[in-house]
């Protein structure tokens, strides 16, 4: 395993990976400074261009980007006050007063180094995971991954924002998506309507990219909001790496709930930020300046965010299960490389696998030493109208879109869903369990036909199979039981007692 | 009813018949082809009338739906955040919420123009030429920004797309005029 390791660590260091993952790790920087857009948008603008890469560069480029989105959303944060992702809304709270007492140096030098200390927490993690899960996952059957498989559609479906209705329909409209086409198992055509372009289905690509960039660009034009007082930056970035290594057990602490998070699939990065800064305030002495600009207010969910990464690629890369939209692109991305998410990654592809947890460390280490070199450059592109980047961003979307199969069908394609999408947030439908469905549904339909083919019914009455059947009626069933249990006790609880 | 909520509405019954419809569909395929389709199809049909239920008993309520996925950038859901009495309505306030669903949904409503129009020229005159028409027109008109900022932008995004198309290997669409101007 360790030399397997060092293995992979000798091919990701070749020049030419190198340089992919420079260019993941600059898109991932791009993508994080601007408010609205987040590591899904940015993982389905470089999707298409993996195609015909080889495993480790394609690897490179998709996991830097993804390893450094949480390292520059913070410039948004601290000098605008707008989070520029979903993971650094708890980073407003203290950030964006500091930057207005002229503290923004230090807080973005604070943020940058418990981002890389977080990240490279993840990456070790992850390295430590697959070293003993190894025979666990091998040990797992097509029984096994294919009640896992529909586990993680149920935990996303359940955690994610909105109705449990909604997206539970929203990931069951991913998989009639996923549909469309060639059927893995048999030799029939599924709803085509005698559409040449639609029988090698609908590439994962434009799913991305029509149900999450186009909205977002859409919207970001159309909302027209004004930014907020913008905050300069100042010098003290030192100040804020210090300030680090002085909570250096607060960043451990978050680092590792982060990863813990990050692992369970559907709890976003909102989520691991908000936790992280309620353990940062409840761990430490004198709270009295939360919320007003203290530093450790800042540390705690960077930490925690970056983190967050090696934990989400734990059940992706290990189950295929993916956790939130970036991690569902990626297994795409690792399909379009012909690696296939599972024991294989760990067998077979074990190399490969290795260089994910590498590149995690290296990415973020590149990242948060570009994010303090060029600060003063990089917060230029935050204070940038977004709907003056946006007409940039649709050439490249539509550029991107196009390589998907390389036909006109694909930039139609990516219209109408881009129409679905845009509808699909602003009535309020979660899009998320829509995209892993669409990612699920082949190998859930696969791993069943195999697992009928050779066990039959028995399949139902394996102990694996069982545990995570009763969890997954627990997750769909288990809220709306509660909620039904507590309604009837405050009504027993109001009813006037009898002597 | 507001615009959301009549969107809402209208969307989930649109997509009530498209797994009614799909369900149906996937009853005519061969049997290893059915099985998952037909359960995907059939069970979200049934959250789909669940749904209508619950949001209709929501809207009776409350008197609209609020989004519940509003990401902070959502165009319409940010517009109904705040709780609206349904009770006691002021006038005012329910026709500034309509003026401003209004001017907002105009505004998305540009943007999508813009979005067919650079697809159109992209049909008509290929990537290059069309990108250069769709960045021209849209950073004056549409951005206001100044002849050299355009020209900045335009020079600059077209000089990606080629370096991307060479280090990448990438492709071009066909478009209309190519054997009358074979620029991509």
């Amino acid at each position: 395993m360790l030399e397997t390791g060092l293995e992979a660590l000798t091919l990701i260091l070749q020049p030419e990976r190198l340089l992919f993952m420079a260019a993941g790790v600059c898109v991932g920087l791009v993508v994080g400074v601007m408010p609205g857009l987040g590591g899904t948008v940015g993982m389905s603008i470089l999707l298409p261009f993996v195609y015909g890469m080889d495993p480790f560069s394609g690897v490179a480029l998709l996991i830097g980007m993804a390893a450094v989105v949480h390292t520059s959303d913070t410039f948004p944060s601290v000098l605008l006050g707008v989070p520029g992702s979903s993971g650094s809304q708890a980073t407003v709270m203290d950030g964006y007063p500091l930057a207005q007492q002229g503290q923004a140096g230090r807080a973005l030098g604070a943020a940058f180094t418990a981002s890389l200390i977080g990240g490279i927490f993840g990456a070790i993690v992850l390295f430590g995971v697959i070293a003993v899960a190894r025979p666990l996952i091998l040990a797992l059957g097509n029984p096994e991954l294919f009640m896992l498989a529909l586990f993680g559609l149920s935990i996303v479906a359940v955690l994610s924002q909105g109705s449990l209705i909604a997206g539970l329909t929203a990931g069951l409209g991913g998989m009639l998506f996923a549909y469309i086409g060639a059927a893995p198992a048999a030799a029939e055509i599924r709803y085509t309507f005698d559409i040449i372009y639609l029988y090698n289905g609908i590439p994962l690509a434009l799913i991305a990219l029509g149900l999450f960039a186009i909205p977002e660009m859409v919207d970001l034009v159309a909302a027209d909001r004004a930014i907020a007082r913008e905050s300069k930056i100042t010098a003290g970035r030192l100040d804020g790496v210090r300030d680090v290594f002085r909570n250096k057990w607060l960043v451990l602490r978050n680092s590792a709930l982060g990863t813990a998070v990050g692992c369970i699939p559907g709890l976003g990065g909102s989520v691991v930020d908000w936790f992280a800064y309620a353990l940062t305030r409840r761990t430490v002495r004198d709270t009295s300046q939360f919320g007003k600009g203290d530093i450790r207010g800042v540390i705690g969910p960077e930490a925690a965010n970056n983190a967050k990464e090696g934990g989400t690629l734990m059940p992706a890369l290990l189950f295929g299960i993916p956790g939130s939209g970036t991690t569902a692109v990626l297994l795409g991305g690792l399909i379009l490389l012909g690696l296939q998410a599972g024991p294989s990654m760990l067998e077979d592809d074990l190399d490969v696998t290795l260089s994910v947890a590498w590149t995690l460390a290296l990415a973020n280490v590149l990242g948060a030493t570009l994010c303090v070199v060029l600060s003063r450059q990089v917060s230029k592109l935050a204070l940038v109208p977004a709907k003056r980047l946006v007409p940039f961003l649709l050439v490249v979307v539509v550029l991107a879109a196009y390589q998907a199969s390389r036909h006109w069908g694909d930039i139609f394609m990516l219209l109408l869903l881009g129409v679905l999408g845009w509808v699909m947030k602003n009535v309020g439908w979660p899009r998320i369990p829509f995209l892993i469905g669409f990612v699920l549904a082949v190998p859930v339909e696969r791993y069943l036909h195999l697992s009928m083919s050779l066990h039959g019914y028995g399949l139902f009455t394996r102990p694996i199979v069982v545990i995570v059947a009763v969890l997954i009626l627990l997750l769909i069933f288990g809220r709306p039981l509660a909620s039904l249990w507590r309604a009837r006790q405050e009504q027993k609880s109001m009813q006037p007692s009898s002597r | 009813m507001s615009f959301q909520t009549s969107l809402r509405f209208g969307f989930n019954f649109f997509l009530l018949v498209v797994f009614i419809y799909a369900a149906w569909h996937a009853t005519g395929f061969t049997d290893l082809a059915r099985y998952m389709p037909l359960f995907a199809a059939t069970s979200a049909a049934v959250f789909m009338v669940l749904l209508l239920i619950k949001d209709y008993v929501k809207w009776r309520r409350v008197g609209y739906i609020a989004a519940d996925e509003t990401m902070g950038t959502a165009t319409l859901g940010h517009v109904e955040d705040d709780q609206t009495d349904r009770s006691a309505p002021e006038d005012g306030a329910v026709a500034e919420d309509r003026s401003t669903d209004r001017a907002i949904l105009a505004r998305a409503g540009i943007i999508w123009a813009w979005i067919l129009g650079y697809i159109l020229a992209i049909y008509v005159a290929g990537i290059p030429a069309g990108t250069v028409i769709f960045l021209v027109l849209y950073l004056k008109f549409q951005s206001r920004l100044g002849w050299g900022a355009v020209a900045i932008g335009t020079v600059g995004i077209l000089a990606l797309t080629e370096a991307l198309k060479g280090a990448l290997n990438l492709e071009y669409p066909p478009y209309l005029l190519q054997y009358v101007l074979p620029l991509g």
